[in-house]
């Protein structure tokens, strides 16, 4: 290996353990640091997961409460961010099911942990994307979002808007890599025929 | 994969975006879409897609995450308060686990000191039984005298 490469790792490494160093000393100007550096990724994430605005200023700092209870949880073997999702979406899974929100839709019987389809469709008003959308395209991807079951949404921007391996998202999600995959496929297919309908339907 | 060569195209142009594809695929793929004018209007709109996904924007309130960082600050004062109260519970706790076992050691005491009581009053029993035993034991123990009866007949 040149030695001029051994830089682009070494730093990564330092950070990883300098982030485990200071989750697990509790460590509050160090996790004052990730809220800046993560923010605008996890509130548009539990945006996007939940599509309630008003509930994620609230599940955001649950989110960073439980990273500093559980903060020695974190072992720096993966991303901090996919042990951040998938704390995030768990207090979202949690809150709705404490709302006590009906599912319409049978359970996936093959991962219980991970909430249903109706659970996650409950959390959908599908509006809110509509307000964010800057430009045509931007305005018809919303629109296609909005109507796209949550399981698909969620892996879809996991993959492509948080840019998380299928590695990285099966451990948020909480499902095997394949059907992370599968999820992704079936959601891409859904999102390019509403958006087609879409532009028919303009 | 799919047999249908534009079917595999198709899978092939998700693949890509999804998990990446091998080498060969690659080529196969360019060779393909350079020939199907269906694919590659499938392959323009997936990445159009997929641009437009990464590239949402999105507004957020911006005192949010002072919000939350003063939440967080809160949060840690608190759990720096609460070992005073910790301890006070774990010192009650102690003293609830120590009271029966204070209680056992204080019987056995008493119970040593009954039975050293008990034996000392039976030594002093049984010294004064071996003083007054004798004693009273003597007018028995001694010879008796020959005793005369009227008249000068021994009896």
């Amino acid at each position: 290996m040149p030695v001029d490469a051994m830089p682009f790792i070494e730093p990564a490494e330092t950070e990883s353990r300098r982030i485990v160093r200071g989750l697990h000393r509790k460590d509050v100007a160090l996790i004052n640091e990730l809220v800046g550096r993560y923010h605008y990724r996890l509130v548009r994430y539990l945006f996007y997961l939940t599509a309630r605005r008003e509930r994620v200023e609230d599940l955001v700092q649950e989110t960073w409460v439980r990273v500093l209870r559980s903060g020695a949880q974190f072992d720096g073997r993966s991303r901090f961010e996919t042990w951040l999702f998938s704390i995030a979406r768990n207090l979202a899974i949690d809150d709705l099911r404490k709302r006590k929100i009906d599912s319409l839709d049978t359970p996936d019987a093959a991962l219980p942990e991970v909430p249903s389809a109706g659970e996650l469709r409950a959390l959908d008003q599908s509006s809110p994307f509509l307000a964010t959308a800057r430009s045509e395209d931007a305005v018809r991807l919303a629109a296609a979002l909005g109507l796209l079951e949550p399981i698909y949404r969620e892996v879809l921007l996991l993959r492509f808007q948080e840019d998380l391996s299928l590695r990285e998202i099966s451990k948020v999600v909480g499902a095997p890599v394949p059907t992370v995959s599968s999820r992704i496929h079936r959601g891409l297919d859904l999102l390019r025929s509403r958006w087609q309908g879409g532009a028919n339907a303009v | 994969m799919p047999s249908d060569p534009h079917q595999k195209a198709r899978f092939l142009i998700d693949e890509s975006l999804i998990a990446g594809i091998a080498r060969d695929d690659e080529r196969w793929l360019r060779r393909h879409t350079g020939e199907c004018r269906d694919c590659a209007r499938y392959e323009e709109l997936t990445s159009r897609i997929v641009g437009e996904l990464n590239s949402l924007a999105f507004e957020i309130d911006s005192g949010m995450s002072a919000r939350v960082q003063h939440a967080i600050a809160r949060h840690a004062l608190r759990r720096n308060s609460a070992p005073h109260w910790r301890w006070g519970l774990a010192a009650a706790a102690l003293l609830i686990a120590a009271a029966p076992i204070y209680k056992t050691m204080t019987d056995k005491r008493r119970e040593a000191e009954i039975e050293r009581a008990d034996a000392l009053l039976l030594e002093r029993v049984d010294a004064r039984l071996s003083q007054a035993l004798p004693t009273a034991m003597e007018p028995l123990t001694a010879p008796a005298p020959a005793q005369t009866a009227p008249g000068g007949r021994i009896r």
